[in-house]
Protein backbone atom coordinates (compact mmCIF):
# COMPACT_ATOMS: atom_id res chain seq x y z
CA UNK A 1 0.00 0.00 0.00
CA UNK A 2 2.88 2.32 0.88
CA UNK A 3 4.35 1.80 -2.58
CA UNK A 4 0.99 2.74 -4.15
CA UNK A 5 0.71 5.93 -2.09
CA UNK A 6 4.31 6.89 -2.85
CA UNK A 7 3.64 6.73 -6.58
CA UNK A 8 0.21 8.32 -6.33
CA UNK A 9 -1.42 5.19 -7.70
CA UNK A 10 -3.93 5.05 -4.85
CA UNK A 11 -5.72 8.24 -5.88
CA UNK A 12 -5.66 7.21 -9.54
CA UNK A 13 -7.29 3.89 -8.63
CA UNK A 14 -9.88 5.54 -6.39
CA UNK A 15 -10.80 7.95 -9.16
CA UNK A 16 -11.06 5.38 -11.93
CA UNK A 17 -13.26 3.12 -9.80
CA UNK A 18 -15.45 6.11 -8.88
CA UNK A 19 -15.77 6.99 -12.58
CA UNK A 20 -16.56 3.38 -13.49
CA UNK A 21 -13.49 3.01 -15.72
CA UNK A 22 -12.81 -0.65 -16.59
CA UNK A 23 -10.78 -2.17 -13.76
CA UNK A 24 -10.10 -5.76 -12.76
CA UNK A 25 -8.62 -6.18 -9.26
CA UNK A 26 -7.49 -9.69 -8.30
CA UNK A 27 -6.89 -11.16 -4.82
CA UNK A 28 -4.63 -8.69 -3.00
CA UNK A 29 -5.77 -6.22 -5.66
CA UNK A 30 -9.33 -6.51 -4.35
CA UNK A 31 -8.10 -6.11 -0.76
CA UNK A 32 -6.16 -2.96 -1.64
CA UNK A 33 -9.35 -1.39 -2.99
CA UNK A 34 -11.07 -1.73 0.41
CA UNK A 35 -10.86 0.58 3.40
CA UNK A 36 -8.43 -1.43 5.52
CA UNK A 37 -7.23 -4.92 6.41
CA UNK A 38 -6.17 -6.78 9.55
CA UNK A 39 -3.09 -7.70 7.54
CA UNK A 40 -1.78 -4.13 7.89
CA UNK A 41 -3.35 -2.50 10.94
CA UNK A 42 -3.48 1.28 10.78
CA UNK A 43 -2.86 1.40 7.03
CA UNK A 44 -5.66 2.92 4.96
CA UNK A 45 -6.47 1.18 1.70
CA UNK A 46 -7.42 2.81 -1.60
CA UNK A 47 -10.98 2.97 -0.21
CA UNK A 48 -12.60 2.63 -3.65
CA UNK A 49 -15.31 0.77 -1.75
CA UNK A 50 -16.15 0.68 1.92
CA UNK A 51 -15.06 -2.60 3.50
CA UNK A 52 -12.60 -4.08 6.01
CA UNK A 53 -10.76 -7.34 5.40
CA UNK A 54 -10.42 -9.68 8.39
CA UNK A 55 -8.41 -12.86 8.89
CA UNK A 56 -10.23 -16.20 8.77
CA UNK A 57 -10.98 -17.44 12.27
CA UNK A 58 -12.50 -20.68 13.52
CA UNK A 59 -10.91 -24.02 12.78
CA UNK A 60 -10.58 -23.69 9.00
CA UNK A 61 -7.32 -23.97 7.10
CA UNK A 62 -5.43 -20.69 6.71
CA UNK A 63 -4.33 -19.65 4.15
CA UNK A 64 -7.50 -20.54 2.24
CA UNK A 65 -5.70 -22.24 -0.65
CA UNK A 66 -7.46 -24.16 -3.38
CA UNK A 67 -10.67 -24.34 -5.36
CA UNK A 68 -13.90 -23.20 -3.81
CA UNK A 69 -17.43 -22.71 -5.04
CA UNK A 70 -18.32 -19.18 -6.16
CA UNK A 71 -22.04 -18.28 -6.22
CA UNK A 72 -23.32 -15.02 -7.63
CA UNK A 73 -26.47 -13.02 -7.17
CA UNK A 74 -28.69 -12.85 -10.29
CA UNK A 75 -27.62 -9.25 -10.98
CA UNK A 76 -24.01 -9.83 -11.88
CA UNK A 77 -23.06 -9.67 -15.54
CA UNK A 78 -19.35 -10.43 -15.39
CA UNK A 79 -19.03 -12.52 -12.24
CA UNK A 80 -20.57 -15.99 -12.61
CA UNK A 81 -21.07 -19.13 -10.54
CA UNK A 82 -18.44 -21.87 -10.69
CA UNK A 83 -15.27 -23.12 -9.02
CA UNK A 84 -12.55 -20.50 -8.52
CA UNK A 85 -8.98 -20.83 -7.27
CA UNK A 86 -8.27 -18.91 -4.07
CA UNK A 87 -5.06 -18.17 -2.15
CA UNK A 88 -5.96 -15.76 0.66
CA UNK A 89 -5.86 -15.43 4.45
CA UNK A 90 -8.06 -12.33 4.77
CA UNK A 91 -11.57 -11.77 3.46
CA UNK A 92 -14.45 -9.32 3.23
CA UNK A 93 -17.60 -10.39 5.07
CA UNK A 94 -20.13 -7.81 3.90
CA UNK A 95 -21.03 -6.29 0.53
CA UNK A 96 -20.47 -2.54 0.24
CA UNK A 97 -23.53 -0.51 -0.82
CA UNK A 98 -23.95 -0.12 -4.56
CA UNK A 99 -22.06 -3.28 -5.54
CA UNK A 100 -23.25 -6.67 -6.77
CA UNK A 101 -21.43 -9.62 -5.27
CA UNK A 102 -20.32 -13.21 -5.60
CA UNK A 103 -20.02 -15.36 -2.47
CA UNK A 104 -18.01 -18.28 -1.25
CA UNK A 105 -17.80 -20.24 2.04
CA UNK A 106 -14.83 -20.67 4.37
CA UNK A 107 -15.27 -19.90 8.07
CA UNK A 108 -18.76 -18.77 7.02
CA UNK A 109 -19.80 -16.85 3.93
CA UNK A 110 -17.42 -14.26 2.51
CA UNK A 111 -17.32 -12.00 -0.52
CA UNK A 112 -15.65 -13.80 -3.44
CA UNK A 113 -16.13 -10.93 -5.87
CA UNK A 114 -17.60 -7.47 -6.38
CA UNK A 115 -18.92 -5.89 -9.53
CA UNK A 116 -20.19 -2.47 -10.58
CA UNK A 117 -20.34 -1.86 -14.32
CA UNK A 118 -16.93 -2.65 -15.76
CA UNK A 119 -15.25 -2.51 -12.36
CA UNK A 120 -14.70 -6.03 -11.02
CA UNK A 121 -12.80 -7.22 -7.97
CA UNK A 122 -12.23 -10.92 -7.26
CA UNK A 123 -10.84 -12.59 -4.15
CA UNK A 124 -10.09 -15.65 -6.28
CA UNK A 125 -7.70 -15.76 -9.23
CA UNK A 126 -9.59 -15.86 -12.54
CA UNK A 127 -6.26 -16.18 -14.37
CA UNK A 128 -5.64 -19.46 -12.50
CA UNK A 129 -9.22 -20.73 -12.52
CA UNK A 130 -9.20 -22.67 -15.79
CA UNK A 131 -12.09 -22.17 -18.20
CA UNK A 132 -14.31 -20.65 -15.52
CA UNK A 133 -11.74 -17.89 -14.97
CA UNK A 134 -10.96 -17.40 -18.65
CA UNK A 135 -14.66 -16.86 -19.39
CA UNK A 136 -14.84 -14.23 -16.64
CA UNK A 137 -11.84 -12.39 -18.05
CA UNK A 138 -13.42 -12.50 -21.50
CA UNK A 139 -16.71 -11.03 -20.22
CA UNK A 140 -14.78 -8.32 -18.41
CA UNK A 141 -12.74 -7.53 -21.53
CA UNK A 142 -15.93 -7.16 -23.60
CA UNK A 143 -17.50 -4.91 -20.96
CA UNK A 144 -14.28 -2.88 -20.80
CA UNK A 145 -14.29 -2.37 -24.59
CA UNK A 146 -17.91 -1.19 -24.52
CA UNK A 147 -17.11 1.20 -21.69
CA UNK A 148 -14.07 2.62 -23.47
CA UNK A 149 -16.06 3.13 -26.69
CA UNK A 150 -18.75 5.00 -24.77
CA UNK A 151 -16.21 7.45 -23.31
CA UNK B 1 -16.39 -25.46 1.03
CA UNK B 2 -12.81 -25.86 -0.08
CA UNK B 3 -12.45 -28.72 -2.56
CA UNK B 4 -9.92 -31.50 -2.27
CA UNK B 5 -7.18 -31.09 -4.85
CA UNK B 6 -5.49 -33.64 -7.10
CA UNK B 7 -2.00 -32.51 -8.07
CA UNK B 8 0.07 -34.32 -10.69
CA UNK B 9 3.79 -33.97 -10.07
CA UNK B 10 6.33 -33.61 -12.85
CA UNK B 11 9.87 -34.56 -11.92
CA UNK B 12 11.99 -32.68 -14.40
CA UNK B 13 15.66 -32.88 -15.23
CA UNK B 14 17.36 -30.73 -17.85
CA UNK B 15 14.03 -29.83 -19.38
CA UNK B 16 12.57 -33.35 -19.58
CA UNK B 17 10.20 -35.33 -17.38
CA UNK B 18 12.32 -38.08 -15.86
CA UNK B 19 10.26 -40.22 -13.55
CA UNK B 20 7.83 -42.98 -14.26
CA UNK B 21 7.56 -42.44 -17.97
CA UNK B 22 7.11 -45.58 -19.98
CA UNK B 23 9.12 -45.09 -23.15
CA UNK B 24 6.53 -45.37 -25.84
CA UNK B 25 8.35 -43.39 -28.49
CA UNK B 26 10.53 -40.57 -27.29
CA UNK B 27 8.78 -37.88 -29.25
CA UNK B 28 6.92 -35.92 -26.65
CA UNK B 29 6.51 -38.42 -23.86
CA UNK B 30 8.79 -36.41 -21.62
CA UNK B 31 8.00 -32.83 -22.48
CA UNK B 32 6.93 -31.04 -19.27
CA UNK B 33 4.70 -28.48 -21.03
CA UNK B 34 2.88 -31.18 -23.02
CA UNK B 35 2.38 -33.24 -19.90
CA UNK B 36 1.20 -30.30 -17.83
CA UNK B 37 -1.24 -29.20 -20.54
CA UNK B 38 -2.65 -32.70 -20.84
CA UNK B 39 -3.10 -33.01 -17.06
CA UNK B 40 -4.77 -29.60 -16.92
CA UNK B 41 -7.15 -30.64 -19.72
CA UNK B 42 -8.01 -33.74 -17.70
CA UNK B 43 -8.99 -31.76 -14.64
CA UNK B 44 -5.76 -31.40 -12.62
CA UNK B 45 -6.30 -28.81 -9.90
CA UNK B 46 -2.71 -27.67 -9.85
CA UNK B 47 0.66 -28.77 -11.23
CA UNK B 48 3.82 -29.33 -9.21
CA UNK B 49 7.04 -29.15 -11.13
CA UNK B 50 10.04 -30.50 -9.27
CA UNK B 51 13.27 -29.73 -11.05
CA UNK B 52 16.06 -32.05 -10.03
CA UNK B 53 18.69 -30.73 -12.48
CA UNK B 54 22.06 -30.21 -10.91
CA UNK B 55 24.17 -28.77 -13.69
CA UNK B 56 25.44 -25.23 -14.10
CA UNK B 57 23.00 -24.77 -16.94
CA UNK B 58 20.17 -25.89 -14.69
CA UNK B 59 18.90 -22.47 -13.69
CA UNK B 60 18.33 -21.19 -17.20
CA UNK B 61 16.78 -24.47 -18.38
CA UNK B 62 14.55 -24.50 -15.30
CA UNK B 63 13.23 -21.03 -16.05
CA UNK B 64 12.62 -22.01 -19.67
CA UNK B 65 10.67 -25.05 -18.50
CA UNK B 66 8.60 -22.97 -16.08
CA UNK B 67 7.81 -20.44 -18.81
CA UNK B 68 6.84 -23.20 -21.25
CA UNK B 69 4.54 -24.86 -18.72
CA UNK B 70 2.98 -21.55 -17.68
CA UNK B 71 2.19 -20.80 -21.31
CA UNK B 72 0.08 -23.94 -21.53
CA UNK B 73 -1.91 -24.01 -18.31
CA UNK B 74 -4.44 -21.76 -16.60
CA UNK B 75 -4.26 -23.47 -13.21
CA UNK B 76 -1.78 -22.91 -10.37
CA UNK B 77 1.84 -23.96 -10.79
CA UNK B 78 4.19 -24.83 -7.93
CA UNK B 79 7.90 -25.07 -8.67
CA UNK B 80 10.48 -26.73 -6.47
CA UNK B 81 14.17 -27.37 -6.87
CA UNK B 82 16.89 -24.79 -6.79
CA UNK B 83 15.13 -22.30 -4.52
CA UNK B 84 18.02 -21.07 -2.41
CA UNK B 85 17.37 -17.41 -1.77
CA UNK B 86 15.15 -14.42 -2.57
CA UNK B 87 16.61 -14.02 -6.02
CA UNK B 88 16.04 -17.60 -7.18
CA UNK B 89 12.50 -17.55 -5.76
CA UNK B 90 11.73 -14.24 -7.44
CA UNK B 91 13.02 -15.52 -10.79
CA UNK B 92 10.67 -18.51 -10.63
CA UNK B 93 7.66 -16.44 -9.51
CA UNK B 94 8.26 -13.82 -12.21
CA UNK B 95 8.61 -16.54 -14.85
CA UNK B 96 5.23 -18.04 -14.03
CA UNK B 97 5.34 -20.06 -10.82
CA UNK B 98 2.52 -19.19 -8.40
CA UNK B 99 4.29 -20.77 -5.45
CA UNK B 100 7.80 -21.98 -4.76
CA UNK B 101 8.58 -25.17 -2.85
CA UNK B 102 11.43 -25.02 -0.33
CA UNK B 103 13.13 -28.07 1.08
CA UNK B 104 16.84 -28.30 1.97
CA UNK B 105 17.30 -24.53 1.82
CA UNK B 106 14.68 -24.01 4.54
CA UNK B 107 16.35 -26.55 6.84
CA UNK B 108 19.74 -24.94 6.25
CA UNK B 109 18.40 -21.43 6.88
CA UNK B 110 14.92 -21.31 8.44
CA UNK B 111 14.89 -17.49 8.27
CA UNK B 112 14.61 -17.84 4.48
CA UNK B 113 11.00 -19.04 4.98
CA UNK B 114 10.13 -15.81 6.77
CA UNK B 115 11.95 -13.62 4.29
CA UNK B 116 10.18 -15.19 1.32
CA UNK B 117 6.78 -15.05 3.04
CA UNK B 118 7.25 -11.32 3.75
CA UNK B 119 8.29 -10.64 0.16
CA UNK B 120 5.80 -12.77 -1.72
CA UNK B 121 3.09 -13.69 0.80
CA UNK B 122 2.56 -16.92 2.75
CA UNK B 123 0.46 -18.38 -0.07
CA UNK B 124 3.52 -18.36 -2.35
CA UNK B 125 5.77 -20.28 0.06
CA UNK B 126 5.29 -24.03 0.23
CA UNK B 127 7.48 -26.17 2.45
CA UNK B 128 8.34 -29.58 1.06
CA UNK B 129 9.09 -32.07 3.82
CA UNK B 130 10.64 -35.43 2.94
CA UNK B 131 10.06 -37.66 5.94
CA UNK B 132 11.44 -41.10 6.77
CA UNK B 133 10.17 -43.33 9.56
CA UNK B 134 12.46 -43.65 12.54
CA UNK B 135 10.81 -45.90 15.10
CA UNK B 136 7.52 -44.34 16.14
CA UNK B 137 8.13 -40.96 14.54
CA UNK B 138 9.41 -39.44 11.29
CA UNK B 139 12.66 -37.61 10.63
CA UNK B 140 13.18 -34.90 8.03
CA UNK B 141 15.45 -35.78 5.11
CA UNK B 142 17.26 -33.23 2.98
CA UNK B 143 19.29 -33.20 -0.23
CA UNK B 144 16.88 -35.42 -2.15
CA UNK B 145 16.63 -37.91 0.68
CA UNK B 146 20.34 -38.51 1.02
CA UNK B 147 20.82 -36.81 4.39
CA UNK B 148 18.79 -37.59 7.52
CA UNK B 149 18.45 -34.69 9.95
CA UNK B 150 17.58 -34.69 13.64
CA UNK B 151 14.39 -32.78 12.93
CA UNK B 152 11.07 -34.41 13.72
CA UNK B 153 8.74 -34.03 10.71
CA UNK B 154 5.75 -32.80 12.74
CA UNK B 155 7.84 -30.34 14.75
CA UNK B 156 9.41 -29.03 11.55
CA UNK B 157 6.00 -28.52 9.93
CA UNK B 158 4.83 -26.57 13.01
CA UNK B 159 8.02 -24.50 12.94
CA UNK B 160 7.62 -23.73 9.21
CA UNK B 161 4.07 -22.53 9.79
CA UNK B 162 5.33 -20.27 12.58
CA UNK B 163 8.04 -18.96 10.23
CA UNK B 164 5.41 -17.98 7.68
CA UNK B 165 4.99 -20.87 5.24
CA UNK B 166 1.54 -21.11 3.65
CA UNK B 167 1.37 -24.79 2.77
CA UNK B 168 3.12 -28.12 3.43
CA UNK B 169 3.95 -30.81 0.90
CA UNK B 170 4.48 -33.94 2.96
CA UNK B 171 6.30 -36.81 1.26
CA UNK B 172 6.70 -40.16 2.98
CA UNK B 173 10.10 -41.12 1.62
CA UNK B 174 9.71 -44.83 2.46
CA UNK B 175 6.53 -44.92 0.41
CA UNK B 176 7.66 -42.92 -2.61
CA UNK B 177 7.40 -45.04 -5.73
CA UNK B 178 6.22 -48.12 -3.81
CA UNK B 179 2.53 -47.76 -4.68
CA UNK B 180 1.65 -49.15 -1.28
CA UNK B 181 -0.56 -46.20 -0.35
CA UNK B 182 0.14 -42.95 1.47
CA UNK B 183 1.61 -42.92 4.99
CA UNK B 184 -1.66 -42.24 6.78
CA UNK B 185 -0.33 -41.91 10.31
CA UNK B 186 2.20 -39.28 9.22
CA UNK B 187 -0.51 -37.37 7.32
CA UNK B 188 -2.83 -37.47 10.34
CA UNK B 189 -0.11 -36.22 12.69
CA UNK B 190 1.09 -33.35 10.55
CA UNK B 191 -2.26 -32.18 9.23
CA UNK B 192 -3.72 -32.01 12.73
CA UNK B 193 -0.66 -30.17 14.06
CA UNK B 194 -0.71 -27.27 11.59
CA UNK B 195 -3.38 -24.92 10.30
CA UNK B 196 -1.93 -24.50 6.81
CA UNK B 197 -3.07 -26.90 4.06
CA UNK B 198 -1.21 -30.20 3.76
CA UNK B 199 -0.55 -31.99 0.47
CA UNK B 200 0.02 -35.74 0.86
CA UNK B 201 2.68 -37.36 -1.29
CA UNK B 202 4.37 -40.71 -1.68
CA UNK B 203 2.85 -44.10 -2.36
CA UNK B 204 -0.28 -43.46 -4.41
CA UNK B 205 -1.37 -46.26 -6.71
CA UNK B 206 -5.06 -45.46 -7.06
CA UNK B 207 -8.02 -43.30 -6.06
CA UNK B 208 -8.69 -45.47 -3.02
CA UNK B 209 -5.29 -44.48 -1.59
CA UNK B 210 -6.15 -40.84 -2.23
CA UNK B 211 -9.45 -41.13 -0.39
CA UNK B 212 -7.57 -42.64 2.57
CA UNK B 213 -5.10 -39.75 2.60
CA UNK B 214 -7.87 -37.14 2.39
CA UNK B 215 -9.79 -38.85 5.20
CA UNK B 216 -6.58 -38.87 7.27
CA UNK B 217 -6.56 -35.08 7.04
CA UNK B 218 -4.79 -34.12 3.82
CA UNK B 219 -6.23 -31.20 1.82
CA UNK B 220 -4.71 -32.35 -1.44
CA UNK B 221 -3.06 -35.43 -2.90
CA UNK B 222 -0.01 -35.56 -5.12
CA UNK B 223 0.85 -38.36 -7.52
CA UNK B 224 3.35 -38.81 -10.31
CA UNK B 225 3.82 -42.23 -11.83
CA UNK B 226 0.17 -43.35 -11.98
CA UNK B 227 -0.53 -40.39 -14.26
CA UNK B 228 2.75 -40.50 -16.22
CA UNK B 229 2.34 -44.17 -17.04
CA UNK B 230 -1.13 -43.57 -18.37
CA UNK B 231 -2.58 -46.10 -15.92
CA UNK B 232 -5.30 -43.66 -15.07
CA UNK B 233 -6.25 -40.05 -15.73
CA UNK B 234 -6.92 -37.19 -13.36
CA UNK B 235 -10.55 -37.19 -14.56
CA UNK B 236 -11.01 -40.84 -13.70
CA UNK B 237 -9.41 -40.42 -10.27
CA UNK B 238 -11.57 -37.40 -9.46
CA UNK B 239 -14.68 -39.27 -10.51
CA UNK B 240 -13.77 -42.01 -8.03
CA UNK B 241 -13.05 -39.43 -5.32
CA UNK B 242 -16.48 -37.96 -5.92
CA UNK B 243 -18.09 -41.40 -5.60
CA UNK B 244 -16.09 -41.81 -2.40
CA UNK B 245 -17.80 -38.74 -0.95
CA UNK B 246 -15.00 -36.21 -1.55
CA UNK B 247 -15.80 -32.74 -2.83
CA UNK B 248 -13.66 -32.09 -5.86
CA UNK B 249 -13.68 -29.48 -8.59
CA UNK B 250 -15.78 -30.43 -11.59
Amino acid sequence: MEALVERGVDSVLRERVALGRPTLAICLGMQLLGTDSEESPGVRGVAAFSGSFARYRGTVRVPHIGWNRVETSPNTRILASGDGYFANSFRLEGVPAGWDAAWSEHDGAFVAGLERGAVVATQFHPELSGEFGAALIERWTLAARREVRAC
Amino acid sequence: MLKKRVIPCLDVKDGRVVKGVRFQGLRDAGDPAERAASYADHGADEILLLDVSATIEARRTRLETVAAVRERIAIPLVVGGGVRDEESARALLETGADKVALNSAAVADPSLVTRLARLFGAQAVLIAIDAARAGTSWRVLVRSGTVTTELDATDWAIECERLGAGEVLLTAWDRDGTRSGYELELIARVSSAVRVPVIASGGAANAHHMIEALRAGADAVLAASIFHDGETTVDAVKQELRLGGMEVRT
